[in-house]
Protein backbone atom coordinates (compact mmCIF):
# COMPACT_ATOMS: atom_id res chain seq x y z
CA UNK A 1 0.00 0.00 0.00
CA UNK A 2 1.47 3.63 -0.83
CA UNK A 3 1.49 5.55 1.85
CA UNK A 4 -1.28 7.90 0.23
CA UNK A 5 -3.56 5.20 0.38
CA UNK A 6 -3.10 4.62 3.91
CA UNK A 7 -3.44 8.33 5.26
CA UNK A 8 -6.17 9.21 2.42
CA UNK A 9 -7.59 6.14 1.22
CA UNK A 10 -10.48 5.69 4.31
CA UNK A 11 -11.76 2.42 2.79
CA UNK A 12 -11.85 2.98 -0.44
CA UNK A 13 -9.42 0.15 -2.09
CA UNK A 14 -7.17 3.34 -3.19
CA UNK A 15 -6.63 6.57 -2.17
CA UNK A 16 -7.89 8.52 -5.26
CA UNK A 17 -10.90 6.23 -5.30
CA UNK A 18 -11.91 7.97 -2.33
CA UNK A 19 -14.74 10.70 -3.83
CA UNK A 20 -14.11 13.24 -0.61
CA UNK A 21 -10.23 13.74 -2.01
CA UNK A 22 -12.37 15.23 -4.98
CA UNK A 23 -14.70 17.24 -3.29
CA UNK A 24 -15.08 20.75 -1.70
CA UNK A 25 -16.61 23.67 -0.55
CA UNK A 26 -17.90 25.64 -3.60
CA UNK A 27 -18.25 29.26 -1.38
CA UNK A 28 -16.14 31.07 1.48
CA UNK A 29 -17.24 34.54 3.08
CA UNK A 30 -15.14 37.04 0.91
CA UNK A 31 -12.65 38.22 2.57
CA UNK A 32 -11.69 41.88 2.61
CA UNK A 33 -8.22 41.68 1.82
CA UNK A 34 -7.34 40.72 -1.65
CA UNK A 35 -7.20 36.62 -2.53
CA UNK A 36 -3.49 35.51 -3.21
CA UNK A 37 -3.43 34.78 -6.68
CA UNK A 38 0.75 34.14 -7.19
CA UNK A 39 2.41 31.55 -6.13
CA UNK A 40 1.60 31.85 -2.37
CA UNK A 41 -2.22 31.27 -4.00
CA UNK A 42 -1.37 28.51 -6.46
CA UNK A 43 -0.66 24.99 -4.94
CA UNK A 44 0.98 24.40 -8.57
CA UNK A 45 3.02 27.28 -8.81
CA UNK A 46 4.25 26.44 -5.25
CA UNK A 47 4.90 22.23 -5.81
CA UNK A 48 8.00 20.49 -6.59
CA UNK A 49 9.13 21.31 -9.97
CA UNK A 50 8.98 25.00 -9.38
CA UNK A 51 11.20 23.99 -6.60
CA UNK A 52 13.72 22.46 -8.71
CA UNK A 53 16.22 25.84 -8.91
CA UNK A 54 19.18 27.51 -10.35
CA UNK A 55 20.76 26.79 -6.76
CA UNK A 56 19.94 22.91 -7.15
CA UNK A 57 21.15 22.22 -10.69
CA UNK A 58 24.78 23.65 -9.86
CA UNK A 59 24.72 21.49 -6.73
CA UNK A 60 24.20 18.93 -9.01
CA UNK A 61 26.54 19.99 -11.37
CA UNK A 62 29.91 20.32 -8.96
CA UNK A 63 28.52 16.70 -7.32
CA UNK A 64 27.43 18.34 -4.12
CA UNK A 65 25.77 15.18 -3.22
CA UNK A 66 25.52 16.46 0.29
CA UNK A 67 23.30 19.92 -0.57
CA UNK A 68 21.64 18.00 -3.03
CA UNK A 69 20.41 15.17 -0.80
CA UNK A 70 19.29 18.50 1.66
CA UNK A 71 17.48 19.86 -0.86
CA UNK A 72 15.82 17.13 -2.15
CA UNK A 73 14.15 16.14 0.60
CA UNK A 74 12.66 20.00 1.19
CA UNK A 75 11.39 19.44 -2.33
CA UNK A 76 9.75 16.29 -1.91
CA UNK A 77 7.91 17.74 1.85
CA UNK A 78 7.12 20.66 -0.22
CA UNK A 79 5.76 19.19 -2.94
CA UNK A 80 3.87 16.24 -1.16
CA UNK A 81 1.94 18.68 0.65
CA UNK A 82 1.54 21.06 -1.74
CA UNK A 83 1.23 19.09 -5.22
CA UNK A 84 2.76 15.86 -6.48
CA UNK A 85 1.39 13.15 -8.89
CA UNK A 86 0.97 9.59 -9.49
CA UNK A 87 1.01 7.36 -12.54
CA UNK A 88 -2.45 5.59 -12.65
CA UNK A 89 -3.79 3.08 -15.60
CA UNK A 90 -6.32 3.89 -18.15
CA UNK A 91 -8.54 1.79 -16.60
CA UNK A 92 -8.88 3.48 -12.93
CA UNK A 93 -8.64 6.88 -14.47
CA UNK A 94 -11.39 6.09 -16.05
CA UNK A 95 -13.32 5.30 -12.95
CA UNK A 96 -11.79 8.31 -11.69
CA UNK A 97 -13.91 10.51 -14.07
CA UNK A 98 -16.93 9.10 -12.11
CA UNK A 99 -16.27 10.44 -9.17
CA UNK A 100 -15.83 13.97 -9.60
CA UNK A 101 -17.00 17.35 -11.53
CA UNK A 102 -16.96 19.53 -13.45
CA UNK A 103 -13.83 18.35 -15.59
CA UNK A 104 -11.90 21.27 -18.25
CA UNK A 105 -9.29 20.45 -20.80
CA UNK A 106 -6.99 23.27 -20.29
CA UNK A 107 -3.33 24.00 -22.03
CA UNK A 108 -0.40 22.34 -20.06
CA UNK A 109 2.11 24.65 -18.49
CA UNK A 110 5.00 21.79 -18.57
CA UNK A 111 4.46 21.98 -22.30
CA UNK A 112 4.61 25.15 -22.17
CA UNK A 113 7.96 25.76 -20.85
CA UNK A 114 9.78 22.47 -22.03
CA UNK A 115 8.66 22.96 -25.84
CA UNK A 116 7.56 26.19 -26.13
CA UNK A 117 3.65 24.50 -27.64
CA UNK A 118 1.89 27.89 -28.37
CA UNK A 119 -1.38 27.87 -26.78
CA UNK A 120 -3.66 26.45 -29.37
CA UNK A 121 -2.36 23.41 -29.79
CA UNK A 122 -1.49 22.37 -26.57
CA UNK A 123 -4.73 21.14 -24.97
CA UNK A 124 -3.34 18.23 -22.88
CA UNK A 125 -4.16 18.93 -19.28
CA UNK A 126 -7.75 18.07 -17.35
CA UNK A 127 -8.24 20.41 -14.65
CA UNK A 128 -11.05 19.00 -12.28
CA UNK A 129 -13.65 19.86 -9.01
CA UNK A 130 -14.90 23.06 -8.02
CA UNK A 131 -11.26 25.00 -7.92
CA UNK A 132 -12.41 24.71 -12.00
CA UNK A 133 -15.47 27.26 -11.58
CA UNK A 134 -12.50 29.83 -10.46
CA UNK A 135 -10.16 29.18 -13.33
CA UNK A 136 -10.14 32.94 -14.20
CA UNK A 137 -8.20 33.52 -10.62
CA UNK A 138 -5.71 32.51 -12.01
CA UNK A 139 -5.00 33.66 -15.91
CA UNK A 140 -1.42 33.16 -16.42
CA UNK A 141 -2.51 29.10 -15.80
CA UNK A 142 -5.58 29.49 -18.23
CA UNK A 143 -4.41 31.82 -20.71
CA UNK A 144 -5.18 29.45 -23.29
CA UNK A 145 -8.38 29.18 -21.74
CA UNK A 146 -10.56 26.22 -21.26
CA UNK A 147 -12.95 24.08 -22.30
CA UNK A 148 -15.41 22.20 -20.09
CA UNK A 149 -16.39 18.78 -20.74
CA UNK A 150 -19.08 15.97 -19.36
CA UNK A 151 -17.72 12.73 -18.41
CA UNK A 152 -17.98 10.81 -21.34
CA UNK A 153 -16.10 13.52 -23.54
CA UNK A 154 -13.82 13.64 -20.84
CA UNK A 155 -13.17 9.66 -20.85
CA UNK A 156 -12.77 9.75 -25.04
CA UNK A 157 -10.01 11.80 -24.87
CA UNK A 158 -8.09 10.43 -22.36
CA UNK A 159 -8.57 6.91 -23.92
CA UNK A 160 -7.33 8.89 -27.14
CA UNK A 161 -4.49 10.50 -25.99
CA UNK A 162 -3.53 6.75 -24.02
CA UNK A 163 -3.53 5.73 -27.25
CA UNK A 164 -0.97 8.10 -28.71
CA UNK A 165 1.21 6.94 -25.95
CA UNK A 166 0.89 9.70 -23.41
CA UNK A 167 0.86 8.15 -19.88
CA UNK A 168 -2.21 9.59 -16.93
CA UNK A 169 -1.13 10.75 -14.16
CA UNK A 170 -3.16 12.29 -10.79
CA UNK A 171 -2.05 15.26 -9.29
CA UNK A 172 -2.68 17.07 -6.14
CA UNK A 173 -3.35 20.66 -6.09
CA UNK A 174 -2.84 20.87 -2.00
CA UNK A 175 -2.90 17.06 -0.93
CA UNK A 176 -4.96 15.06 -0.89
CA UNK A 177 -7.23 17.07 -2.94
CA UNK A 178 -7.02 16.09 -6.55
CA UNK A 179 -7.38 18.84 -9.25
CA UNK A 180 -6.10 17.18 -12.73
CA UNK A 181 -5.62 14.38 -15.03
CA UNK A 182 -2.26 15.34 -16.67
CA UNK A 183 -1.45 13.28 -20.17
CA UNK A 184 2.06 13.29 -20.24
CA UNK A 185 5.23 12.02 -21.83
CA UNK A 186 9.04 12.16 -21.75
CA UNK A 187 10.66 15.09 -22.00
CA UNK A 188 7.73 17.24 -22.35
CA UNK A 189 6.54 16.43 -18.37
CA UNK A 190 8.33 18.32 -15.64
CA UNK A 191 7.18 15.89 -12.76
CA UNK A 192 8.62 12.61 -15.22
CA UNK A 193 12.13 14.71 -15.36
CA UNK A 194 12.95 15.53 -12.23
CA UNK A 195 11.71 12.49 -11.30
CA UNK A 196 13.69 10.22 -13.66
CA UNK A 197 16.67 12.70 -14.33
CA UNK A 198 17.10 14.23 -10.95
CA UNK A 199 15.82 11.22 -8.43
CA UNK A 200 13.14 14.03 -6.88
CA UNK A 201 9.94 12.31 -6.46
CA UNK A 202 7.05 14.69 -7.62
CA UNK A 203 5.56 12.15 -9.45
CA UNK A 204 5.15 8.82 -7.48
CA UNK A 205 5.07 5.04 -9.23
CA UNK A 206 1.71 3.79 -9.57
CA UNK A 207 -0.04 0.60 -8.14
CA UNK A 208 0.75 -1.78 -11.09
CA UNK A 209 3.67 -3.22 -12.37
CA UNK A 210 4.08 -4.26 -15.97
CA UNK A 211 5.78 -7.87 -17.03
CA UNK A 212 6.35 -9.85 -19.80
CA UNK A 213 5.50 -13.56 -20.43
CA UNK A 214 8.53 -14.66 -22.67
CA UNK A 215 6.76 -17.24 -24.32
CA UNK A 216 4.15 -14.77 -25.75
CA UNK A 217 6.46 -12.09 -26.80
CA UNK A 218 7.46 -12.28 -30.27
CA UNK A 219 9.98 -9.97 -30.04
CA UNK A 220 8.65 -7.00 -32.62
CA UNK A 221 9.83 -4.46 -30.00
CA UNK A 222 7.23 -2.31 -30.86
CA UNK A 223 6.40 -1.72 -27.40
CA UNK A 224 9.57 -0.18 -26.67
CA UNK A 225 8.82 3.40 -27.37
CA UNK A 226 6.27 3.10 -25.51
CA UNK A 227 7.70 3.41 -22.35
CA UNK A 228 8.32 6.80 -20.80
CA UNK A 229 10.04 5.71 -17.79
CA UNK A 230 12.94 4.12 -19.28
CA UNK A 231 11.97 0.67 -17.71
CA UNK A 232 11.33 -1.06 -21.16
CA UNK A 233 14.08 -2.30 -23.57
CA UNK A 234 14.97 -5.00 -25.99
CA UNK A 235 16.62 -7.72 -25.80
CA UNK A 236 18.88 -8.58 -28.94
CA UNK A 237 20.45 -11.38 -27.62
CA UNK A 238 17.13 -12.97 -26.82
CA UNK A 239 15.26 -11.38 -28.99
CA UNK A 240 12.67 -10.53 -25.83
CA UNK A 241 10.46 -7.12 -24.68
CA UNK A 242 12.79 -6.59 -21.12
CA UNK A 243 11.44 -4.77 -18.30
CA UNK A 244 12.78 -3.38 -15.56
CA UNK A 245 10.32 -3.46 -13.07
CA UNK A 246 12.25 -1.21 -10.12
CA UNK A 247 11.70 1.53 -12.25
CA UNK A 248 8.08 0.65 -14.04
CA UNK A 249 5.96 3.15 -12.74
CA UNK A 250 2.81 0.72 -13.83
CA UNK A 251 1.00 2.65 -16.81
CA UNK A 252 0.09 0.18 -18.87
CA UNK A 253 0.98 1.82 -22.40
CA UNK A 254 3.21 -1.11 -23.55
CA UNK A 255 0.38 -3.19 -22.41
CA UNK A 256 -1.73 -1.78 -25.17
CA UNK A 257 0.65 -1.81 -27.91
CA UNK A 258 1.84 -5.26 -27.64
CA UNK A 259 0.25 -7.65 -30.64
CA UNK A 260 0.47 -10.61 -28.83
CA UNK A 261 -0.93 -9.72 -25.64
CA UNK A 262 2.38 -10.58 -23.87
CA UNK A 263 2.48 -7.83 -21.50
CA UNK A 264 0.08 -7.67 -18.36
CA UNK A 265 -0.03 -5.52 -15.33
CA UNK A 266 -0.16 -7.00 -11.70
CA UNK A 267 -0.47 -5.88 -8.49
CA UNK A 268 2.30 -4.23 -7.02
CA UNK A 269 1.79 -5.23 -3.57
CA UNK A 270 1.69 -8.63 -5.10
CA UNK A 271 5.57 -8.33 -5.81
CA UNK A 272 7.03 -8.69 -2.23
CA UNK A 273 10.49 -7.03 -3.98
CA UNK A 274 8.38 -4.15 -5.08
CA UNK A 275 5.59 -3.71 -2.76
CA UNK A 276 7.14 -0.80 -0.80
CA UNK A 277 9.20 0.58 -4.28
CA UNK A 278 7.26 3.87 -5.57
CA UNK B 1 -13.67 17.85 -28.98
CA UNK B 2 -11.58 16.99 -31.44
CA UNK B 3 -7.87 15.46 -30.90
CA UNK B 4 -6.77 15.43 -34.80
CA UNK B 5 -3.26 16.55 -33.39
CA UNK B 6 -1.21 14.52 -30.94
CA UNK B 7 -3.08 16.29 -28.38
CA UNK B 8 -6.69 17.56 -28.24
CA UNK B 9 -8.06 20.73 -29.58
CA UNK B 10 -10.56 22.32 -27.75
CA UNK B 11 -14.02 23.07 -30.25
CA UNK B 12 -13.39 27.23 -30.73
CA UNK B 13 -17.20 27.57 -30.28
CA UNK B 14 -17.01 25.73 -26.49
CA UNK B 15 -13.70 27.32 -25.50
CA UNK B 16 -13.69 29.75 -22.92
CA UNK B 17 -11.35 32.47 -22.54
CA UNK B 18 -10.25 35.04 -20.39
CA UNK B 19 -12.35 37.65 -20.93
CA UNK B 20 -10.89 40.86 -18.71
CA UNK B 21 -7.95 40.09 -17.98
CA UNK B 22 -6.68 42.04 -14.73
CA UNK B 23 -10.01 42.44 -13.64
CA UNK B 24 -10.92 41.63 -10.27
CA UNK B 25 -13.45 38.69 -10.37
CA UNK B 26 -15.32 38.28 -6.86
CA UNK B 27 -15.83 34.07 -6.46
CA UNK B 28 -16.14 34.33 -2.92
CA UNK B 29 -19.80 34.66 -0.93
CA UNK B 30 -20.90 38.36 -0.29
CA UNK B 31 -20.87 39.67 2.96
CA UNK B 32 -23.55 41.31 2.30
CA UNK B 33 -25.66 38.20 1.37
CA UNK B 34 -24.89 36.65 4.89
CA UNK B 35 -25.95 39.57 6.54
CA UNK B 36 -28.96 40.02 4.64
CA UNK B 37 -29.58 36.27 5.63
CA UNK B 38 -28.84 36.69 9.43
CA UNK B 39 -31.50 39.70 9.85
CA UNK B 40 -34.00 37.53 8.73
CA UNK B 41 -33.12 34.03 10.18
CA UNK B 42 -31.36 32.85 13.11
CA UNK B 43 -30.94 29.56 14.93
CA UNK B 44 -32.44 30.99 18.00
CA UNK B 45 -35.14 32.84 16.22
CA UNK B 46 -36.14 29.18 14.53
CA UNK B 47 -35.70 27.77 17.96
CA UNK B 48 -38.52 30.57 18.97
CA UNK B 49 -40.97 29.83 16.49
CA UNK B 50 -41.36 26.05 17.62
CA UNK B 51 -41.74 26.84 21.27
CA UNK B 52 -44.91 25.14 23.01
CA UNK B 53 -45.89 23.61 19.46
CA UNK B 54 -46.51 20.07 19.18
CA UNK B 55 -44.35 17.70 17.75
CA UNK B 56 -46.07 17.46 14.37
CA UNK B 57 -46.46 21.04 14.11
CA UNK B 58 -42.53 21.56 15.23
CA UNK B 59 -41.88 19.50 11.75
CA UNK B 60 -44.32 21.23 10.15
CA UNK B 61 -42.66 24.71 11.15
CA UNK B 62 -39.51 23.76 10.16
CA UNK B 63 -40.32 22.64 6.36
CA UNK B 64 -41.45 26.22 6.00
CA UNK B 65 -38.95 28.01 7.71
CA UNK B 66 -36.50 25.61 5.21
CA UNK B 67 -38.24 26.41 2.53
CA UNK B 68 -38.11 30.66 3.23
CA UNK B 69 -34.70 30.72 4.03
CA UNK B 70 -34.04 29.08 0.46
CA UNK B 71 -36.50 31.09 -0.99
CA UNK B 72 -34.79 34.02 0.35
CA UNK B 73 -31.35 32.76 -0.63
CA UNK B 74 -32.11 32.15 -4.30
CA UNK B 75 -33.38 35.73 -4.35
CA UNK B 76 -30.47 37.03 -2.86
CA UNK B 77 -27.92 34.64 -5.05
CA UNK B 78 -28.88 35.08 -8.12
CA UNK B 79 -30.00 39.00 -7.56
CA UNK B 80 -28.18 41.63 -5.84
CA UNK B 81 -24.93 39.31 -4.94
CA UNK B 82 -25.09 37.11 -7.49
CA UNK B 83 -21.36 36.44 -7.72
CA UNK B 84 -18.60 35.51 -10.53
CA UNK B 85 -18.61 30.86 -9.27
CA UNK B 86 -22.46 31.39 -9.15
CA UNK B 87 -22.17 32.88 -12.97
CA UNK B 88 -19.57 30.10 -13.58
CA UNK B 89 -21.61 27.21 -12.99
CA UNK B 90 -24.41 28.14 -14.61
CA UNK B 91 -22.21 28.84 -18.22
CA UNK B 92 -20.58 25.06 -17.32
CA UNK B 93 -24.43 24.07 -17.12
CA UNK B 94 -25.32 25.48 -20.48
CA UNK B 95 -22.05 23.81 -22.11
CA UNK B 96 -22.40 20.18 -20.54
CA UNK B 97 -26.31 20.03 -19.51
CA UNK B 98 -24.95 18.62 -16.14
CA UNK B 99 -27.13 20.47 -13.09
CA UNK B 100 -26.46 18.16 -10.31
CA UNK B 101 -24.64 18.58 -7.80
CA UNK B 102 -23.12 22.05 -7.80
CA UNK B 103 -26.05 24.12 -9.08
CA UNK B 104 -28.41 22.78 -6.07
CA UNK B 105 -24.91 23.12 -3.81
CA UNK B 106 -24.03 26.20 -4.35
CA UNK B 107 -27.95 27.48 -3.28
CA UNK B 108 -27.04 25.07 -0.03
CA UNK B 109 -23.18 26.17 0.45
CA UNK B 110 -24.86 29.69 0.46
CA UNK B 111 -27.77 29.05 3.00
CA UNK B 112 -25.69 27.27 5.83
CA UNK B 113 -22.74 30.53 5.31
CA UNK B 114 -26.11 33.38 5.60
CA UNK B 115 -27.85 31.40 8.73
CA UNK B 116 -24.94 29.98 10.18
CA UNK B 117 -21.92 31.13 9.29
CA UNK B 118 -19.76 29.75 12.22
CA UNK B 119 -20.67 26.29 12.22
CA UNK B 120 -18.43 23.47 11.11
CA UNK B 121 -19.27 21.74 8.09
CA UNK B 122 -18.06 19.76 5.08
CA UNK B 123 -18.50 18.49 1.26
CA UNK B 124 -17.43 14.67 1.30
CA UNK B 125 -19.01 13.69 -2.00
CA UNK B 126 -19.75 15.53 -5.17
CA UNK B 127 -20.39 13.91 -7.89
CA UNK B 128 -22.95 13.59 -10.90
CA UNK B 129 -25.25 11.06 -9.14
CA UNK B 130 -24.45 12.18 -5.36
CA UNK B 131 -23.47 14.74 -2.78
CA UNK B 132 -22.13 14.37 0.40
CA UNK B 133 -23.16 16.89 2.91
CA UNK B 134 -21.55 16.73 6.65
CA UNK B 135 -22.44 19.05 9.61
CA UNK B 136 -20.12 18.66 12.69
CA UNK B 137 -20.96 21.75 14.74
CA UNK B 138 -24.79 22.83 14.54
CA UNK B 139 -25.80 25.94 15.83
CA UNK B 140 -29.82 24.93 14.72
CA UNK B 141 -29.69 21.93 16.91
CA UNK B 142 -28.11 23.49 19.99
CA UNK B 143 -30.57 26.48 20.21
CA UNK B 144 -33.31 23.76 19.55
CA UNK B 145 -31.19 22.17 22.57
CA UNK B 146 -31.01 24.96 25.11
CA UNK B 147 -34.74 25.50 23.90
CA UNK B 148 -35.85 22.52 25.50
CA UNK B 149 -36.95 20.66 22.19
CA UNK B 150 -36.42 17.16 22.41
CA UNK B 151 -34.88 14.22 19.16
CA UNK B 152 -33.74 15.97 15.84
CA UNK B 153 -36.62 18.15 14.58
CA UNK B 154 -33.82 20.80 12.41
CA UNK B 155 -33.76 17.60 10.06
CA UNK B 156 -37.01 18.53 8.41
CA UNK B 157 -35.77 21.88 8.11
CA UNK B 158 -32.12 20.95 6.22
CA UNK B 159 -33.93 18.58 4.11
CA UNK B 160 -36.64 20.52 3.35
CA UNK B 161 -34.18 23.71 2.18
CA UNK B 162 -31.68 21.40 0.01
CA UNK B 163 -35.01 19.75 -1.86
CA UNK B 164 -36.05 23.60 -2.64
CA UNK B 165 -32.43 24.05 -3.72
CA UNK B 166 -32.98 21.29 -6.10
CA UNK B 167 -36.39 21.92 -7.13
CA UNK B 168 -35.03 25.63 -8.02
CA UNK B 169 -32.67 24.23 -10.51
CA UNK B 170 -34.79 21.20 -11.84
CA UNK B 171 -32.85 18.58 -10.32
CA UNK B 172 -35.29 15.61 -8.76
CA UNK B 173 -33.43 14.19 -5.86
CA UNK B 174 -33.66 11.87 -2.61
CA UNK B 175 -32.19 13.03 0.39
CA UNK B 176 -31.51 11.08 3.44
CA UNK B 177 -30.10 11.41 7.11
CA UNK B 178 -27.88 8.75 6.91
CA UNK B 179 -25.62 9.93 10.45
CA UNK B 180 -27.18 12.27 12.94
CA UNK B 181 -25.69 14.26 15.51
CA UNK B 182 -24.79 13.82 18.43
CA UNK B 183 -24.30 10.44 18.41
CA UNK B 184 -22.89 10.10 15.13
CA UNK B 185 -20.78 12.95 16.06
CA UNK B 186 -22.19 14.42 12.56
CA UNK B 187 -24.86 15.00 10.77
CA UNK B 188 -24.53 13.33 7.45
CA UNK B 189 -27.03 13.69 4.51
CA UNK B 190 -26.90 12.26 1.21
CA UNK B 191 -28.42 14.29 -1.55
CA UNK B 192 -28.80 11.44 -4.34
CA UNK B 193 -29.72 12.21 -7.75
CA UNK B 194 -32.98 10.06 -8.76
Amino acid sequence: MCVWCEKYADGYQRWYFNPANYARKLYKVRKEEAEATGAEGSPMAAGGMALLTDEFLQAWDRKDYATVDKMKQDIEKLSWAAHFGQVVTLEDTLKVIDLLYPIAIMTCVCRRSMLGLPDEENFTCIGMGPGMYKWERWPNTYRGGVQFLTPEETKDIVTRLNKRGLVQTLFTFGTPYIGGICNCDYPDCAAIRTTLDFGVRTLWKGHHVAQVDRDLCNGCASCVHRCQFKALSFSPSQQKAYIDQFQCFGCGLCVTECPQDAITLVERASLPALADVW
Amino acid sequence: MTTGWKYARPAKERLMTLEAPGKELLFDADKGLVDEISAKFSPGGIAREVLGKSEEQVYQAMEKLGKELMELTIKLADGKYLDRTGEMIERVYRQTGISFPHRPQRYIELSILGLRPADRWNITKSTTKELVLQVTSCSIRKALEDAGTSGLPCKAFCIATFQAAAAKTGDRVQVELTKTLPQDGVCQFCITKV
